[in-house]
């Protein structure tokens, strides 16, 4: 057993490389669940149903040509984007979620004395695929 | 960020620059008027995923005119220090594009008491926080 540091996370956005323009993300994952409760139980049963999911990443803003998140994102809200997500970097063995997911906000921040940031939201459509890197 | 790479810059980009000799080390005794770039006060590694930028905190560049008693050091040194002018030290900075680091921020200017060979000078040290590519 191992602790894993986030330094190592990488983030691909539509086959984009945004690691490097990234600090924070957060993936979650949830479940329907449906009360299948009848007369005579003590206490509520329940059923799994339809899963969720949501995912979200921010850091540094970048105007590098084409990965930056600038040109990766900007003007892609509403567009559904293949994500591909190393929640323990490379190497072989770790995990490597993949899902597609419609990209529902992109915020940029400016304060007058730090670095402009960028933040970015999006909703998990379909399944997600969890493998171990080769 | 190569640091030594980001100190030269900076130098180069102030020598010359209103009557200033510019250097990344400290000679002994230095020039006057001269700028000298130190170091940071920290290096900030791992600003974002997969070591993709780094920070360096509070850079100073340090420029000495010559002794306080001199009227002329004293306009010499606010020159520098303005925020405007052919000698201004902050806008020379400012409106150049690095090659050696993305951002580089002048964000402050402080007046430190500095002797050269034991005699005391007008001095004024400019506080940089710079941003760029890590590995």
């Amino acid at each position: 057993m191992a602790t894993a540091h986030g330094k190592q996370t990488k983030v691909t956005v539509a086959t984009k490389d945004i690691s490097p323009y990234t600090k924070t993300s957060n993936y979650e994952r949830s479940a329907d669940f449906h009360d299948t409760s009848g007369y005579g139980l003590n206490a509520r049963t329940k059923a799994g149903g339809l899963l969720d999911g949501k995912f979200t990443a921010g850091g540094t803003y970048d105007n590098t040509v084409s990965v930056g998140p600038r040109n990766a994102l900007h003007g892609q809200v509403g567009v559904t984007q293949a994500i591909v997500r190393n929640v323990e970097g490379l190497g072989t063995g770790k995990p490597n979620d993949a899902f597609s997911a419609v990209l529902v906000k992109y915020v940029e921040s400016n304060p007058v004395d730090d670095m402009v940031t960028w933040s970015a939201e999006w909703e998990i459509t379909g399944d997600v695929t969890t493998t171990a890197l080769p | 960020m190569d640091v030594e790479a980001v100190r030269q810059e900076i130098a180069t980009r102030l020598n010359g620059y209103g009557g200033l000799r510019a250097f990344a080390f400290t000679p002994g005794p230095p020039p006057v008027p001269c700028a000298l770039v130190m170091w940071p006060t920290t290096v900030e590694y791992v600003q974002t995923y997969q070591r993709g930028q780094s920070r360096l905190r509070d850079l100073s560049v340090v420029v000495c005119v010559g002794a306080g008693s001199q009227r002329a050091a004293s306009t010499l040194l606010a020159a520098y220090v303005s925020e405007a002018g052919t000698k201004s030290v902050p806008n020379r900075l400012e409106t150049f594009t690095w090659t050696s680091c993305d951002v580089l921020t002048v964000t402050s200017c402080t007046f430190p008491d500095l002797e050269i060979a034991g005699v005391p000078v007008l001095a004024a040290e400019f506080h940089l926080d710079i941003t760029g590519k890590g590995v």
